[in-house]
C-alpha cells in the first residue's frame, strides 16, 4: 500500500478538477481502485472503468504480463453549476507519519470537533480510511459499523 | 396528583439558550402540553347562568328574539371547549411571502399599463435603455430637489433599484481612509484614498473606492461605489456563515468559522464592520500573513461570497444533505 502514489492521485485529481478535465486517468493500483469506488459510491465521481494509457477500454480486457504497464484506471469527474464537485482531495496519513484513528475519534470528527490533531471534517466532506475489514470505508460508514482504521484521504 | 420534583443544582453555566445539551431529541408533541385541559382547581368557574336583573340589564340593548338567541347560543357552547379557546391569530395564515414590494412599480420588470397588442417578432414589453434609467425624469427631480437627498443617492437609487428612502436606511462604514501620491510629470499629486462598506444589515453588502483631492468626496465616492456593488450573501440561519472557510487572497490568508448562536462576532475590527452590514452576528475568524487592512476588506468579502452551499453540494453529489443540528437536536446544539 503505497501512500506516495495515493498522494499522486490527490494531486491529479485537484488539478484535473481544475483544468475542468471531463475524464482523466490514474494508476490501477488496489488502493486506488478501493478509493475510486468509495469516491463514486459517495458521489464525486461519476464513473469507474478499467482501460489503457490511450483510453478507457471499449469491451472488457484481462490484465495480462504483456499489457500490464499501459493500464490505467479512467475516472469521469462531475461539474455543477460551473463549479467542480470534487475540489479538494488531500492525504492524511503521509508516507513519514501514519495516522490511525477509532470510532470515537471518527465520531468526534464527524461531529464537527478536532481530534489528535486531525482537523474536523466540513459540510460535505468526507474521510476515506483503510480498515481491517479489507475495504476502503468513509467515516460515517465506519462509525456505523463501530471499526476505525488507517486514516487516508479527506476529500471535499 | 402531585409529583415531587427533586432539586436540581446548576453546577457549570448554560451557554446562552440555556437548554442542556442531551442526546434524548427533545419530544415533538412537547408543545401540545399547552393544549392538554388543565386541572380542575385551575379552571374558569363554569358560566351561571344570568340571573333576572342581569337578564333586564341585557333587555335593554337587545331586542327579545336578539335576547332570546344570544341565550340559547351561550348554552350551547360546551364550557370545556369555552375554556380552551384560542384567538384567532390577527396575520393571515394564508398570506403568500412575497420577497419583493410589489406596491413599488420596477422600472425594468414592471410593464406600464395600457391596452398592449402583441406583434410578433417584437416584446410586448419595451426594452429598457441604461441611460434612461441613469437620467433623473422630470417628477422625479422636482421630487427630490424638494427633499434635499445628496445627489449620489439619487444616483445610486437610479442605478440600482433600491429606493432613496432604503438607502438612507443602509449601514454604511469607511474602514480605511490614508493618502495616496502619484508622481506625474507635474509633480507629486496626492489624493485621499477611502475604503467603505456599506450593507442593509439583512443579507446584502458592498464594498468601494474612492479616491479624491478632497477627503470628503473620496468618502462619498466609496459610499457610493459600496453601495452599488452591495450582492446578496447567503448566511445560516441569518446569523452565520455556511461551514468554515479558507482562502487566500493576495498575500491575505484568511479563516472565517461559523459560530453557535450566541457567540457574537469575534474578529478582527474590518471584519467585525464587515459582518454587522451583512447581518451575521456569530462568527470568528483569524488573519494570518498579511493584515493590510484594504485586503483584508477584500478578502472577506470574496470570502463570504464564495461559500458553498449545503444545497449545491447535495445537488453536485447526488446526495441528501440533512442539518444533523436542526433535524436530529431541534436547534438545541
Amino acid at each position: 500500500m503505497s501512500l506516495v502514489n495515493l498522494g499522486h492521485f490527490c494531486s491529479h485529481l485537484q488539478n484535473a478538477s481544475r483544468s475542468r478535465l471531463s475524464i482523466t486517468s490514474i494508476m490501477p493500483s488496489k488502493l486506488h481502485l478501493g478509493i475510486a469506488l468509495a469516491l463514486q459510491d459517495q458521489g464525486f465521481i461519476s464513473s469507474v472503468t478499467r482501460g489503457d494509457t490511450a483510453g478507457p477500454d471499449a469491451e472488457e480486457t484481462p490484465t495480462t504480463r504483456e499489457n500490464i504497464a499501459r493500464r490505467r484506471l479512467w475516472l469521469s469527474l462531475k461539474y455543477h453549476d460551473n463549479e467542480p464537485v470534487l475540489s479538494g482531495m488531500k492525504l492524511v496519513s503521509k508516507p513519514t507519519k501514519r495516522v490511525h484513528m477509532g470510532v470515537r475519534g471518527l465520531e468526534n470528527l464527524a461531529a464537527g470537533k478536532q481530534h489528535d490533531f486531525v482537523q474536523s471534517l466540513g459540510a460535505g466532506e468526507i474521510m476515506l480510511l483503510s480498515t481491517d475489514r479489507g475495504v476502503i470505508l468513509e467515516a460515517r460508514q465506519a462509525i456505523e459499523m463501530r471499526i476505525g482504521g488507517l486514516l487516508l484521504c479527506r476529500v471535499r | 396528583m402531585n409529583v415531587v420534583c427533586p432539586v436540581r443544582r446548576i453546577l457549570h453555566i448554560s451557554p446562552r439558550g440555556g437548554r442542556q445539551l442531551t442526546t434524548t431529541p427533545p419530544s415533538t408533541y412537547r408543545h401540545r402540553r399547552s393544549l392538554k385541559a388543565k386541572p380542575e382547581s385551575y379552571t374558569t368557574p363554569p358560566p351561571t347562568p344570568y340571573t333576572e336583573g342581569q337578564v333586564s340589564k341585557l333587555s335593554e340593548y337587545y331586542t327579545d328574539a336578539q335576547l332570546a338567541s344570544l341565550l340559547a347560543g351561550e348554552s350551547a357552547v360546551d364550557p370545556a371547549h369555552f375554556h380552551n379557546r384560542h384567538r384567532r391569530p390577527d396575520h393571515d395564515p394564508m398570506k403568500l411571502r412575497y420577497l419583493d414590494d410589489l406596491s413599488i412599480l420596477d422600472p425594468i420588470l414592471d410593464s406600464p399599463t395600457g391596452p398592449q397588442t402583441y406583434t410578433p417578432g417584437h416584446p410586448l414589453q419595451p426594452l429598457p435603455k441604461l441611460q434612461e434609467l441613469l437620467t433623473p425624469s422630470a417628477s422625479t427631480t422636482a421630487a427630490n430637489s424638494a427633499t434635499g437627498e445628496p445627489p449620489w443617492m439619487r444616483e445610486v437609487s437610479l442605478r440600482t433599484g433600491f429606493p432613496v428612502a432604503d438607502i438612507k436606511r443602509f449601514r454604511t462604514k469607511i474602514l480605511v481612509s490614508h493618502s495616496v501620491v502619484n508622481q506625474t510629470h507635474m509633480g507629486k499629486i496626492r489624493r485621499m484614498y477611502c475604503l467603505a462598506v456599506a450593507g442593509n444589515g439583512n443579507g446584502l453588502v458592498g464594498i468601494g473606492e474612492g479616491k479624491s483631492v478632497e477627503h470628503s468626496e473620496a468618502q462619498r465616492i466609496a459610499t457610493y461605489m459600496a453601495v452599488r456593488n452591495m450582492m446578496p450573501v447567503p448566511r445560516y440561519e441569518n446569523r452565520t456563515i455556511f461551514g468554515d472557510l479558507d482562502i487566500k487572497v493576495g498575500a491575505v490568508e484568511l479563516k472565517l468559522f461559523t459560530r453557535p448562536p450566541g457567540f457574537g462576532l469575534r474578529t478582527s475590527q474590518y471584519i467585525f464592520e464587515i459582518a454587522k452590514c451583512l447581518g451575521l452576528s456569530d462568527l470568528s475568524a483569524r488573519v494570518t500573513r498579511s493584515r493590510n487592512p484594504m485586503n483584508v476588506c477584500k478578502a472577506t468579502i470574496q470570502a463570504l461570497r464564495s461559500q458553498k452551499l449545503p444545497e449545491t453540494i447535495a445537488l453536485g453529489r447526488g446526495k441528501k444533505l440533512v442539518d444533523v443540528r436542526k433535524v436530529y437536536y431541534n436547534g438545541a446544539v
